[in-house]
This record gives structure tokens, C-alpha cells and sequence, in this order.
């Protein structure tokens, strides 16, 4: 070859470069890396390193690649003589990494993402259930009511999941994502340009993952096992036996309970010789009774292989968790089936078969002080025990204690007989025939059809659960709950594609396309209460206070698209890109777009420019750049996920006293409502100097989302409250950063390390009714004009009134008040907290209120560290989140100090004594002044850098003809989190909607997890 | 290739396991796809208008009441219920619900627009009563929002979409707005002396469905009167008297022979549903979290609504006749069956006594709509203002029929003169008709409460007073103490200012149940009729 190249006939020896390829590390000259310029030429180094290769064209691009190393591109710049230095492969960028996604401790991949991707995509992990999942948002938010989460391509297919639906299971999130093991996957990419490729469905970017294939005809054989340890998660800590004693006769005090009541009340008795004295004095940590520590196990299978007909990759992979909580588990098996068979010599057909079973036994979660354990075991008074004890001897038992005398449920009856299954189960299949029309010319077409169904039976007993009031029902003593959903959905998409390459320099692709998507979805939930006993746990026609409801959705998509680029020389490079799109959810007469008969088509349109810069003679002389790329795109995308049927008159199905039903207006029509569009544009820049030691890339971007779906009101004459409409207007700019460093390069120890940071900034330009609030979790969330998405709106604090004349100093020497419901008036006194009085008029009332927390982070971002020491590589992964706020709310209940729940610690400080000087107020029942009120006592800076992951695998030299490789590794998650924030993790997300963003519902916190990994290649 | 179709008959089996699929019941209903043509999507359609109709029934009772004089606020009452009670509701009250009444309208132009009136299922049109239904409950929610906020949307086709929710009138005009109603509900109101039908659904809850629409004539009546068209008024009433043979019978509450104790026969009214006492209601019941809530709010319980002074006043300061001589002062519909006390100690020690409203425990989850006392004092009321006060008074002190319309002791004859049809109580009958025999058990109405009132001889036209307006204002007293807390009674005070063309008559009567201190702002304020009306919800 290389002699080839010597020998090659050249019209001018201008059009020849000849050089040496070195290892960076050790300098030494590297045998046989190929040396690639344009298509057609290439060259082999030879012993010495030395290659020489004709260039297509002047200032030609060259491809070096040589294997253990990472490639490289180097671009001539009109010089003859080109000496180049590559890097071992341990040097790999996280996102590029092959290998990122086999072995890995992952269940799910957005566990991946955040390390990975740092600052290409912000990922905020839901709670830490495992396998949950976490919430992503690409730029900022481009949307307030719509879905604002990337749209997910899985192998060329468009996953439009169980939109919009939730679990009966209380902080349970149903994750798609979960059904691909992260081990079949073998690239993902985080699409966040202008591009409008997918149209109306791309305003919050994509996420494009492609799953493993037969490479080579050589099969290979996989085994993966793992297994770990999930640490018990953090909790907010609580008080013991004695601090809760002493609180609870400060709470009793204020409380409706008669003194003879309290006289009675037995766990205020110390008589150890009284028959019930072990039952009331105990110092139980309920949280230990609750949690323990979970294991998790994965056993995957994978074989890859073929020969010239057909090729495929098929992998098998079980997963089995014990969680953290007491008899929640979670067993998955995935399966996937990928094969690629040519049908003749220009017809090939890619297939993927997939199917994914999920059966999980879940708790309620979050901030529920009757049926969620984890929360219950903040709650319950350290005072009793879950168990009995024999009334005369005292003596625990393991019978279950029932509710207890402050009327709290008892967790582990929860745990041991509530029941909350859920079955997920996802069927993939997707054909996908090309037909290779001649060189330049494909036509191919990708059919996919999936099933998706979920089944979920939940089972609230009577015993050991408090009852509760439903408000215009009745009590409910237990409750029991089931919901089934399926989703169908049929994908096709159409191309064609030409591409050519005219004079070695002209670079031609175009691709036209034709995509649907059409959805069918169902789902049925029942509910009803007092099944007359835990013996009967099934949904019986017999139940109480019956609720039915379900939905019955179609909607479908189509849309044409092309795209054309151009690239002149591999340095400049242009792109144009159109998608027309329709959707059923499309009014018939929207203010943008087209009409074909009675479909509405929205047009997107996007540009894109690149200048390799470092291509140029002219830096000819500038050496010490080795790369330096500017980069530009512009347009318009779609957000078209604004309800099914938002847009039409439709009545809804109402039920009516014991069985009839009957039908209701329940919508308009609105034949404008139509996507909302967001204009993105960015520009960037990506250089490398120092020998590409040092690579830095800057983007920043700026889009604007305009046809806002909002709510508005409609008139009074139509009876109806509000409907969607387009009129808000929304801003994100930002700008993000990554460094990669080849920190050290010796000849067996190696650094790799790359960090990035990302920043937007939210806010909202108009909206069509006003500023307006949102309450939820007792929170007020702020839409306003001018203003970031998602603000925290209440009472400012100011303290804690010390005595009586500074509470009256407060206001002209009367003091603060608040009006109570029944419409009287109570005043601040010692130990209340002082509210701010905004308005100064001496009360505190809804004038009051102001901005008082902004969840919007400042920064977000990852730092991935590499060492690799011969066959040890050891990856550190540092998260980390700055200057978002969150709402504490699971901590708003736990200081309160209003009730007989048990608080955290920090009320231990609270105000009991005239003059003292604290942060927290008295304890009172019923709190009558609202002292635990929304207000920025809640509101905590969430801002943390986390250990994420850190793993360190070896590969043990073996040589064996049957054994290809051996890998053994460990690692640790969540080893360490820096934070100043109060509650169990600063990094939790209850609900992937905008305006849920930055409130802690309590959920379950992620502990640390130890994993034991191997894996074998045959 | 032979290891493929192995793999894939695994694949098709694992879909085919989870793939068992559930009933396909639809939830959603596009409005181009509704078509209300057979017997079932009529129903359908009636039954969302009948479910929309609970969302009013509360609110109907305390715009109605607590805006009166005979319910009050207690100390556990919400501000919102206090300023409605004061008359400083403000447009972001909670209690406000015109876009509720509004849903029930568009419902029924919905319904009317779309059934199909000449569907003929065995011999007759099916869904002609759906129609007229429909229209009854249109025009009275109509009725409610002008009597409410003084003006009315008026709109009659189907409001589908956001384009058309600004096309209608805004209605100011009393006599244009009922011109319109009655325009629209006189050709389907049954010939005289038929029998109104109504959609038969069977039982519904505990209800039987035909008592959940609106007489059409109730409807027709109530508008004839607000226009003092009294002829017409006391016709519509008569006629739902005539057809539904309503009678004032013995359910009244009296003393025991020894007078130590109550026999206690008027809350059957309330609560036996099978009588033909209840002509309408809106029902409830406790599924799907729709029940009323005014049950909770008057009960001692929760104790948000309460009777008034003025309305304990009125009932207490009543004579109850056990003989011409023998007399007790109270009507028993007030402390037993109106209202009860209960005594607590306060804060300072002292037993203070409050009275709460007894009559929700009576009438489990509905709110009366439509009573047959209610009907027989309308039509009073009618007659009187019709220059008849002697057939109306003897309606409250004797009982209407025959007997005593025919003796000229007890009636003016001349006001029979005129031998309207609808003034028959069995006067143009023999003895032995049934019309006659009907009747003939009428009873005075104020009995019901205060013993033999025929003996009264103290209840009786004053000497020197216009006999109408003493009549009147006998009526309006004997609302209070027959029908108090059942949503009627700020209306029936502005209809008889109205009439009198004297706000002040309702300022005053309100005025009764406020403090000595307030009761002169309180006059000022309501003498100005622009007060009495809601201001429109934000």
C-alpha cells in the first residue's frame, strides 16, 4: 500500500504530503497507522513511522487512525510535511466512548447521560428508586405547559410513551427508558442544534440511541454479571424518644385534647411496673425498620455474529433489585434480537425485536402521612414499636401493631401487607429494507410497531393504617386501586438518499423522507374502598365510594422532510434542512402553517454553517492551534405534544349519582390551536491546541418559543372554565462549555479529564391572561411575564419573635395579625415567626407574598475523570448543580411542629422560653398563625457537587484461545454528595412537568450504591 | 437460519401473553360525533345536564338564603359566606357560579339543537320530553342568573366553539328576557288540565327521575309572576295544583292532646319522598363526591349556617291555637322542624345557647327545587295581587275548596265572580265530584304549625288596612316559616318590593336579622336595588 502510494503518478508533487506518526506518550514511531486523505488515497506508516499519501486536493484533510489509539484528523494547510503524534485510546471523550455503555452499573441510561454528556443535556434523577429514571431537559425549558423532555429515537424509531400518564403508586414514575438495558446500547446522541429534522417534535431536542448490531462475521460470545449494594438512603434526621417527649407536651398543650385526655394518654405515664408501659416507651428508628439496605443483580447474555447473508447480535439480560424499602423489588428481563440480512446484493433488511417484562413490588412514596412508609418512618413517634408486645408480660411479639394512640399509621403494616404491583411490559418490532438504488442513490423504509402495557393493582390495608375522610364521601379504611394501560404505536419512515462527491472537494447529500407515527392508547382505572377486611384485596363492584375513569386516545403524525448539504473541501460545510409536519392535535384554521384539505401542516425550516478554520493556509504558520471549527445553525422547530384532543369540541363522559352516566360539554374548539414553535439559533466554537491536549468547546444559544400553550379563560356564556390556547411567548438563552485535557500522558499512567458547565436563563415574555400561580405541595409556583419559569411565590421570613414586645414592635407597637378563616383575626405573639408585612398594613395576607426562590440553576455539569495505569482504569465522575433553589416540602412537615408527627431534629431549638433567641418557632397545634406556612423557611439552596460514580476495572491478561477477554471491575454511586442542602438529596424531581421543577416531594433518596462487576468475552 | 425462527417463536409468544385486552368503553365523545337520535344518547345527554344541575344546588340555597333574613352567619362561618351575608361579595367569592348555570344552558342548547324530536318508537315521540325537559331547566337557570346578577347571556344554540363564546346578548331587560322564555317553553307546555310528562328514567340514586326536571308550568308561573301577570301566574300554579292533585293535607306539627309533647307530621314532607310533596329537586348522592354540602354546613357539627334572630322571631312570636282560648305562642315548624338549639359553654364559663337548621337532616341529599306548599303560596300570592285577598287568606287560615270558598263568611264572593278556572276548588262541581272531594281535605296552611287557626279568631283582616297588602305580608310571613332555608327566600323579598315598587320593604325585612348598629347601613344599602345583585365572577 504504501508503496502504492510512492508509486501513485502525481500531476504535481504540491499534491503529496509525507510525515511521521509518533505515539504521544513515549514519542516513538508508530508501524502501520493508516493514513486516510479524502476516499481514494491512503497510506500505511512504515517502520519508521514515515508515510507519504497524496492529497485529493490542496489543504486536504487527513485521517489518522492506528489501532490502541484514538483517531486523529489533521488538516495539511498547504504544507508538505506533516508530523503527527496520536493518543493511546484511554483518551476517548466520555460521549464518544465505544465502550460507555457496556459493563456499565447503570439500569437506566440517563444514569449515563449525566456523566456522559454533563453539559449537553441536564439531567435531574427523579428520586432513588432504582431504575426510575431521570428527568431531561436540553437548553433550558421551551415549553411552560407542554412536554419540555427531549424526544427519544430509539434505532430510527420515534418512542411517543404513555404520554402524560401516571402510576397509581404514589412518587412512581413510569420510565420507557427502562425498557432498554443500557448494556445493548451502542451510541447515543444528544441532538440539540437548530435542526428541524423532526419538526414539530424537536423543540426540546432528541435523544437518538442506537442499539449493539453484528459487527463481524466472527462470533462473539458476552457474559456480564454485577451485583451490588444499595446503601439505606439519607433521611432527614428526627427526633428520639425523649426530644420527642418533651415536644409532644409542648404540642398537647395548645391541642383540642381535654386535660383528663391527656392524663390518659399512656406513653406520658412512667410507671415501668404498668401493664402497658414497654408499648409507650420505646425509642424506635423507624427508618431502620423501614429501609434496609437493597441488592441489586444483573446477569446478561450477549452473542454477535453472522456471515455474508445475515448478521445479528441477540442479548438477554435479567435484573433483580431488593430496595431499599422492605419488600420492594424489581425484576426485568430484556430481550432484543438485531439482524441485518442481505437480501441480495443491493436489498439488505435491518431488523430489531425487542421485548422488555418489568414486575415491580412498589410503596406508596413522598410526602404522604398515611400511606407512604418511608415518610411515616419521619413521622411516627419513636415512642412505639411496630410490633406487640403481650399485654401482661410485656413481651414483643411479631403481631403488628395497629394504628397508634396519635392516630398514625403503623409503616411496616403497610409494608407487610399493603400491596402495590406493577408490570410493565414494552414489545418492539421495527424491519427496516434498503434498497442500494446504484452508488449514490438508497431508498429505504423503516416499519415499527410496539406494544406497550402496563398493569398496575394497589392494596391500602385497614389494618394498622389510619382511616381517612374523603371529603363529600366518607371514611375510607382501605382503598384498593387498579390501572391498566396500552399503548399501540406504528411508525414508518420513508427515504431516499442520494450522496456524491464531485471533484474530490464537492461533497453532496441529500436525503428526502416521509415519517408517521400513529398512536392508539388506553387506559381504565378503578378505585374503591372498605372491601370489609385485608382478607379481600381485589376491585369488587361491591366497594365503596367507586371512582372509574379511563381514556381512549388516537393521534398520528406525518411529515415530509429533506435535508441537503453541501460541503466544499471538508472546510466549509452548509446545510439545509425542512421538515412539514402534520398532527391530529393541529386545529384546522392555526394562524401558521398550510392547509391540504382538512389537515393543518406546520413548515419548519433550518440552516446550518461550519468553517474549519484550521483547514486554511493561512494558519499555515499558526501551529500551535491544532483545531479551531466555527459553527452556526438557525431555525424553527415544533412542539406538537399539546394534548390530544386540546383543540376539539368534545364532551366528557360524567357520572351521576350511583350508576348513571351522562355527557358533558367539556372542551371547545379551537381550530387555531396549533404547535408551539421554537426559533433556536446558536453558534459555537471547538478548538484544540497544545498537540490537542486541550480541547474547548463554546456554545451559545438563544431560543425563543412563541405560540405558547397556555390556558385561558373562556367567556362566562360558555359554562366552561379555560381552554388552551397559543399566546404565551418564552425565552431561554444560555451558553455551555467542555473542556477535555489530556492531563498526563506518560507511558502507563494516563489522565483523561473532562468537565463542562452549561447555563440558560429562563423567561417567560408574555402570556395571555396574566401572571398567574400554580399551587402545588402548598407551594405557590409563579408564571409571570419577565420573570424565570417556575419561581417560588410566598412569605418572606424574618425571623423569630423573640418576646412579646418584639412581636408587637413589629408593626406600631399593635404587632402582626392574620385573618383567620372564619374571618377573625389572630395576632404574631413570642415565638411566631415575623413575615415580612410587604405592604406594611399590618396584616399578613396574600399582598404579601413575593418571589422567594428560583429552581433554575446558575450552572449544571459534569467532570469525568480517567486514570488508566496498565490494565487498571479507574473512572471518577464528579455531577454537580449550582444556585437553583429547591422547595424542601418533605421538611416543611417535619418543622412545622404543628401536630403529633414526629419533627426533625432541628426543633430541638425551637422557641420555648420568652426572650430566647432561635430560628425556629414554638410548637402549636394547629399551628393557628401559620407559622409552617409557604415561605422561604422552605426554600433551601440546592446547589451540590456529587461523587457520582467512581469504578475501577481491571483487565486480566489471559491468553487463552478461548477466552478473548476478561474485565472485573468495581464502583461506587453516590459515594459522596457536597451540599448544604437539608434534605435526603439536592438532586430529586417528583414530576417532569416545568413548573414541578426544584420541589422535593420526599422521595426516596439515592444511597450509595457498591457494585461487583465482571465480564467475559469468548 | 434455522436459529432464527426459533428466537422468533419465543417473541411471539411473549407478546401474545400480556396482550389480553379489556372492555373498549369510550370516555370521550367528539361533539361533531354526537348525534342524540335513539333513547340512549338522550339519555345521556340529560343525564350530563341533570349532573351539572348539582354544581347550582348549593349555591342556590345560600345566594338565596344568607342573602335573607332568616339565615345567618356563625362564628365558624368562612369570610367568604360573611361578606355574602353582609352584602360585600366581592367577584372572587368562591360561592360565585354563573359559568355554572351557564354550563347547564349550553348543555341544554346542545340537547335541543341536536335531538332528533320525530323519532317515533312505538307510536310516539320519543324524545319530545327529553325537549321540553330540557327547556325547563334552560329557562329556569336562565331565571336564577337574572334574578342573581340582573342580566342574562342570552344565547340558544350550542356554544362549541372558542370563536362563537362571545356570540350572545346581554339581556338587562326583565320583559325582553321572559318574553324570550316564555316564547320558548309555551309551545310545549302540556294542554290545560293534562298532566306534565317527564323523561322516565326510572330510579336514580334514591330518587325517582321524573321529580329531577322542572315543570314547565313551574317555570311559566315563576316568570308571569316576577312580570305581575298574575292571571297567568295563578293559572300555571293552578294547573300544576289541578294535574298533580296537590292538596294542602294534615302533615303538620301539633302539640299532643296533653300539650306535653309534639306530634311532629310536617317534616314528612321532607323526608317521604313518596308523597307528591317534592314535585322537583336537584338530587344527590354520596358516589362520585358530588353530594350537597348544605346538610354539613347547617348541621351543629360544622355550624356555618345558621337561623337567624329574625327568623326564630318569627316563628316563636306566632300564636298556636289549641281552642278559640286556649293558645301557646310558636309555631312548631320552627323549633321542631326549621331549626334546634344546642347550649356550650364559652369562653368565659357562661351557657350560651345556638340554634342551628334542622331542616337538611330531613331532606337527605337533595334541595327542593319545586315543593306543592311551595306552588299553593305562589298561587296565593298570585291571587292575591289579582285583587282576590279573601281567597287568598282563606287559603292560610281554612283550606281552599268548596266549602269554604262558597261560604260568604269566610270568602268574598265578589272576588269569585269572575269564575276563573283556575280559582275551582270544586265550587263549579257537585258534592260528590272527585275535583270536589280532592279538595276537600285542603287545610289552612298556617295550620301546619299553629294548631286549629280557624278557631284565631285574632288571625283575621284587620279593621282599616288595604286587605291585599295585609294578605301580603301574611304570605311572606308564612314563606318564612313554611319554606325558610330552602334557597327561596331573597327572591320572593325582591319580588314583592318589586310589586310594591318599594325596595325598602326588602332593606327593612333584611335589616331584622342584623344588629341594632348596622341594621340602618344595611337599609341605606339594600334600598338601592343596584345592591341587590351579584357582581359577576372574575
Amino acid at each position: 500500500m504504501l508503496q502504492n502510494a510512492l508509486n501513485a503518478q502525481s500531476p504535481a508533487d504540491t499534491l503529496f504530503v509525507t510525515g511521521m506518526v509518533t505515539d504521544a506518550a513515549t514519542q516513538e514511531a508508530i508501524q502501520g497507522a493508516r493514513i486516510q486523505a479524502g476516499k481514494m488515497y491512503s497510506a500505511i506508516t512504515n517502520e519508521t513511522g514515515h508515510y507519504k499519501v497524496r492529497l485529493p486536493y490542496k489543504n486536504s484533510m487527513l485521517e489518522i487512525s492506528a489501532i490502541g489509539y484514538l483517531q486523529r484528523f489533521v488538516t495539511t494547510r498547504g504544507s508538505q510535511v506533516k508530523n503527527v503524534s496520536v493518543y493511546k485510546s484511554s483518551f476517548v471523550s466520555p460521549k464518544n466512548n465505544p465502550n460507555a455503555y457496556s459493563s456499565t452499573d447503570a439500569l437506566t441510561l440517563e444514569d449515563e447521560l449525566q456523566s456522559r454528556y454533563g453539559s449537553d443535556i441536564r439531567v435531574v434523577k427523579r428520586s432513588g428508586e432504582q431504575g426510575i429514571g431521570s428527568n431531561l431537559f436540553i437548553r433550558g425549558y421551551n415549553s411552560l405547559n407542554a412536554n419540555a423532555k427531549p424526544l427519544i429515537i430509539v434505532d430510527g424509531v420515534i418512542w411517543d410513551d404513555l404520554t402524560n400518564v401516571s402510576s397509581i403508586q404514589n412518587g412512581y414514575f413510569i420510565n420507557p427508558l427502562l425498557d432498554i438495558d443500557v448494556n445493548d446500547i451502542e451510541s447515543i446522541e444528544v441532538m440539540k442544534n437548530a435542526s428541524s429534522l423532526y419538526g414539530s417534535k424537536a423543540a426540546n431536542g432528541a435523544l437518538i440511541i442506537k442499539t449493539n448490531r453484528g459487527k463481524s462475521q466472527a462470533t462473539k460470545i458476552t457474559f456480564d454479571a454485577m451485583t451490588g449494594i444499595i446503601q439505606k438512603p439519607q433521611q432527614i434526621p428526627v427526633m428520639n424518644a425523649a426530644q420527642y417527649r418533651t415536644y409532644v407536651t409542648d404540642v398537647l398543650k395548645e391541642s383540642d385534647f381535654s386535660e383528663a385526655r391527656i392524663n390518659n394518654l399512656l406513653f406520658l405515664q412512667d410507671d415501668p411496673t404498668s401493664l402497658s408501659y414497654n408499648k409507650y416507651h420505646n425509642d424506635t428508628q423507624w427508618g431502620d425498620q423501614v429501609y434496609s439496605n437493597g441488592i441489586s443483580n444483573r446477569y446478561a447474555v450477549s452473542v454477535q455474529g453472522g456471515d455474508e447473508v445475515a448478521m445479528y447480535g441477540f442479548s438477554m439480560a435479567y435484573t433483580g433489585v431488593n430496595g431499599v424499602m422492605n419488600e420492594t423489588t424489581m425484576d426485568r428481563l430484556n430481550t432484543r434480537f438485531n439482524s441485518d440480512i442481505n437480501l441480495s446484493k443491493s436489498v439488505n433488511v435491518a431488523t430489531n425485536i425487542s421485548f422488555s417484562q418489568i414486575d415491580r413490588e412498589l410503596r406508596d412514596d413522598g410526602v404522604d402521612a398515611r400511606t407512604a412508609p418511608g415518610f411515616l418512618s419521619l413521622i411516627k413517634s419513636p415512642l412505639f414499636n411496630g410490633y406487640k408486645y403481650t399485654t401482661v408480660t410485656g413481651v414483643l411479639t411479631d403481631k403488628l401493631e395497629g394504628v397508634d394512640d396519635l392516630g398514625v399509621s403503623n409503616p411496616l403494616s403497610i409494608i407487610n401487607n399493603g400491596i402495590g404491583q406493577h408490570k410493565q411490559y414494552r414489545f418492539n418490532i421495527s424491519a427496516e429494507p434498503v434498497w442500494d438504488i446504484s452508488k449514490h442513490i438508497k431508498i429505504s423504509s423503516l416499519f415499527g410497531y410496539s406494544i406497550n402495557k402496563v398493569k398496575e393493582h394497589y392494596f391500602l390495608p385497614v389494618n394498622g393504617v389510619s382511616a381517612a375522610n374523603l371529603e363529600n364521601y366518607g371514611m375510607s379504611y382501605n382503598v384498593v386501586k387498579d390501572q391498566t394501560m396500552q399503548q399501540i404505536s406504528v411508525f414508518n419512515d420513508t427515504k431516499f438518499k442520494y450522496e456524491n462527491t464531485f471533484a474530490d472537494v464537492h461533497k453532496l447529500d441529500f436525503l428526502l423522507g416521509f415519517r408517521m407515527l400513529s398512536n392508539r392508547f388506553e387506559s381504565d382505572y378503578g378505585e374503591g374502598h372498605n372491601t370489609g377486611g385485608d382478607y379481600i384485596t381485589n376491585l369488587l363492584s361491591s366497594l365503596a365510594y367507586k371512582k372509574v375513569n379511563g381514556l381512549n386516545d388516537v393521534w398520528n403524525s406525518k411529515s415530509v422532510y429533506a435535508q441537503a448539504s453541501y460541503s466544499y473541501a471538508q472546510r466549509y460545510s452548509l446545510w439545509v434542512v425542512s421538515s412539514v409536519d402534520h398532527s391530529s392535535r393541529f386545529g384546522d384554521n392555526t394562524k401558521d402553517g398550510f392547509r391540504i384539505g382538512n389537515d393543518t401542516w406546520a413548515v419548519f425550516p433550518s440552516v446550518g454553517v461550519e468553517w474549519l478554520v484550521t483547514g486554511e493556509s493561512f494558519m499555515k504558520n499558526m501551529t500551535f492551534i491544532d483545531k479551531l471549527k466555527l459553527h452556526s445553525s438557525f431555525g424553527l422547530t415544533g412542539n406538537d405534544d399539546i394534548g390530544n384532543n386540546a383543540q376539539r369540541a368534545y364532551l366528557q363522559s360524567v357520572n351521576y349519582m350511583d350508576k348513571a352516566v351522562g355527557l358533558k360539554i367539556a372542551n371547545l374548539n379551537n381550530p387555531t390551536l396549533q404547535w408551539e414553535t421554537t426559533q433556536k439559533l446558536d453558534a459555537g466554537i471547538d478548538i484544540a491546541f497544545l498537540n490537542e491536549r486541550v480541547n474547548l468547546s463554546a456554545t451559545v444559544f438563544s431560543h425563543k418559543t412563541q405560540n405558547l400553550l397556555t390556558l385561558k379563560q373562556n367567556s362566562m356564556a360558555s359554562g366552561l372554565g379555560s381552554y388552551w390556547t397559543n399566546e404565551g411567548e418564552l425565552r431561554n438563552t444560555g451558553y455551555e462549555l467542555a473542556l477535555g485535557l489530556k492531563l498526563i500522558n506518560l507511558k502507563s499512567f494516563k489522565w483523561n479529564m473532562n468537565i463542562s458547565a452549561a447555563h440558560y436563563g429562563n423567561k417567560i415574555t408574555a402570556l395571555p391572561d396574566g401572571d398567574y400561580t400554580t399551587i402545588i405541595c402548598n407551594a405557590e409556583i409563579l408564571s409571570s411575564v419577565g420573570n424565570p419559569a417556575g419561581l417560588f411565590y410566598g412569605y418572606k421570613s424574618l425571623g423569630v419573635f423573640a418576646s412579646n414586645e418584639d412581636a408587637l414592635s413589629a408593626y406600631n407597637g399593635v404587632g402582626l395579625k392574620m385573618q383567620n378563616v372564619n374571618g377573625t383575626y389572630s395576632s404574631f405573639g413570642a415565638g411566631d415567626i415575623h413575615f415580612d408585612d410587604k405592604d406594611g398594613n399590618g396584616i399578613i395576607n396574600e399582598k404579601d407574598k413575593q418571589i422567594i426562590g428560583n429552581p433554575n440553576p446558575d450552572f449544571t455539569g459534569a467532570a469525568f475523570n480517567t486514570f488508566s495505569f496498565n490494565n487498571f482504569t479507574l473512572d471518577v465522575v464528579f455531577t454537580y448543580s449550582l444556585g437553583n433553589d429547591i422547595y424542601n416540602f418533605q421538611r416543611s412537615q417535619l418543622e412545622s411542629m404543628s401536630n403529633f408527627y414526629n419533627q426533625s431534629t432541628a426543633v430541638v431549638n425551637r422557641w420555648i422560653a420568652n426572650g430566647q433567641e432561635t430560628s425556629i418557632p414554638k410548637a402549636i397545634y394547629g399551628d393557628p398563625v401559620g407559622n409552617g406556612r409557604f415561605s422561604d423557611r422552605w426554600i433551601e439552596d440546592g446547589s451540590y457537587l456529587k461523587l457520582q460514580n467512581i469504578k475501577l476495572s481491571y483487565v486480566i491478561p489471559i491468553k487463552s484461545s478461548f477466552i478473548d477477554g476478561l474485565t472485573v471491575w468495581t464502583s461506587v454511586n453516590n459515594l459522596v454528595t457536597f451540599t448544604g442542602y437539608l434534605g435526603g438529596d439536592p438532586e430529586n424531581s417528583m414530576n417532569q412537568s416545568v413548573l414541578y421543577q426544584g420541589i422535593d416531594y420526599g422521595l426516596v433518596s439515592s444511597g450509595r450504591i457498591f457494585n461487583f462487576g465482571l465480564k467475559l468475552n469468548l | 437460519m434455522k436459529k432464527f425462527k426459533y428466537i422468533f417463536v419465543i417473541f411471539i409468544l411473549t407478546l401474545i401473553l400480556p396482550a389480553c385486552s379489556d372492555d373498549m368503553s369510550q370516555r370521550l365523545l367528539f361533539e361533531e360525533d354526537q348525534q342524540i337520535n335513539t333513547e340512549r344518547s338522550a339519555f345521556y345527554a340529560m343525564t350530563g345536564i341533570l349532573q351539572q344541575l348539582q354544581k347550582v344546588g348549593d349555591s342556590y340555597v345560600i345566594f338565596g338564603e344568607l342573602r335573607g333574613d332568616l339565615m345567618d352567619v356563625t362564628q365558624n362561618s368562612s369570610q367568604e359566606l360573611r361578606d355574602i351575608s353582609n352584602f360585600e361579595t366581592d367577584s372572587t367569592n368562591s360561592y360565585l357560579n354563573p359559568k355554572e348555570y351557564y354550563a347547564i344552558i349550553n348543555n341544554c342548547n346542545n340537547l335541543i339543537a341536536k335531538i332528533d324530536t320525530n323519532l317515533v318508537i312505538s307510536g310516539s315521540k320519543a324524545l319530545k320530553l327529553e325537549m321540553s325537559a330540557a327547556k325547563s331547566i334552560r329557562a329556569w337557570s336562565y331565571l336564577q342568573l337574572f334574578l342573581n346578577y340582573g342580566k342574562v347571556y342570552y344565547y340558544s344554540k350550542p356554544m362549541l366553539s372558542v370563536d362563537a363564546q362571545y356570540s350572545f346578548t346581554t339581556i338587562t331587560d326583565f320583559t325582553q328576557f321572559s318574553d324570550s322564555l316564555i316564547a320558548d317553553l309555551t309551545p310545549w307546555k302540556p294542554a290545560d288540565n293534562v298532566a306534565e310528562q317527564f323523561p322516565g328514567y326510572g330510579t336514580i340514586g334514591a330518587f325517582s327521575s321524573s321529580k329531577l326536571f322542572i315543570p314547565i308550568r313551574f317555570v311559566l308561573g315563576e316568570l308571569y309572576l316576577w312580570r305581575a301577570e298574575y292571571a297567568q301566574a295563578a293559572k300555571m300554579y293552578y294547573q300544576i295544583i289541578y294535574t298533580n292533585q296537590l292538596t294542602v293535607l294534615n302533615y303538620k306539627n301539633s302539640w299532643n292532646s296533653t300539650q306535653t309533647g309534639y306530634v311532629s307530621n310536617w317534616t314528612k314532607l321532607f323526608t317521604d319522598l313518596t308523597l307528591n310533596e317534592q314535585l322537583s329537586y336537584i338530587g344527590f348522592s354520596d358516589e362520585y363526591a358530588n353530594n350537597t354540602k348544605i346538610p354539613a354546613f347547617t348541621s351543629k357539627e360544622t355550624y356555618m349556617l345558621a337561623p337567624s334572630k329574625a327568623a326564630i322571631n318569627t316563628w316563636e312570636s306566632q300564636t298556636y291555637s289549641f281552642t278559640n282560648t286556649i293558645t301557646q305562642t310558636g309555631d312548631l315548624r320552627g323549633r321542631n322542624g326549621s331549626y334546634s338549639s344546642f347550649s356550650e359553654l364559652n369562653e368565659l364559663n357562661d351557657n350560651v345557647e345556638y340554634s342551628y337548621i334542622t331542616k337538611y337532616k330531613n331532606m337527605t341529599n337533595y334541595v327542593s327545587v319545586c315543593r306543592a306548599t311551595l306552588v299553593y303560596l305562589r298561587y296565593a300570592e298570585a291571587v292575591n295581587r289579582m285583587g282576590k285577598p279573601s281567597v287568598a287568606f282563606v287559603f292560610l287560615k281554612y283550606g281552599l275548596n268548596k266549602i269554604i270558598l262558597e261560604n260568604t263568611a269566610y270568602t268574598t264572593q265578589t272576588e269569585l265572580k269572575t269564575k276563573e278556572a283556575f280559582i275551582d276548588f270544586g265550587q263549579s262541581h257537585s258534592d260528590d265530584e272527585s275535583i270536589t272531594l280532592m279538595f276537600k281535605n285542603n287545610i289552612g296552611m298556617h295550620s301546619r304549625g299553629c294548631g286549629l287557626v280557624d278557631l284565631n279568631n285574632s288571625f283575621r283582616f284587620p279593621a282599616g288596612v288595604d286587605s291585599v297588602e295585609w294578605v301580603e305580608d301574611q304570605l311572606v310571613t308564612e314563606y318564612a316559616l313554611e319554606t325558610a332555608f330552602e334557597g327561596n327566600r331573597f327572591n320572593d323579598l325582591m319580588r314583592i318590593s318589586n310589586h310594591r315598587n318599594d325596595p325598602t320593604f326588602l332593606a327593612n325585612k333584611v335589616a331584622a336579622k342584623f344588629p341594632d348598629e348596622q341594621k340602618n347601613s344595611i337599609i341605606q344599602l339594600l334600598s338601592d336595588k343596584k345592591n341587590w345583585y351579584l357582581p359577576e365572577k372574575k
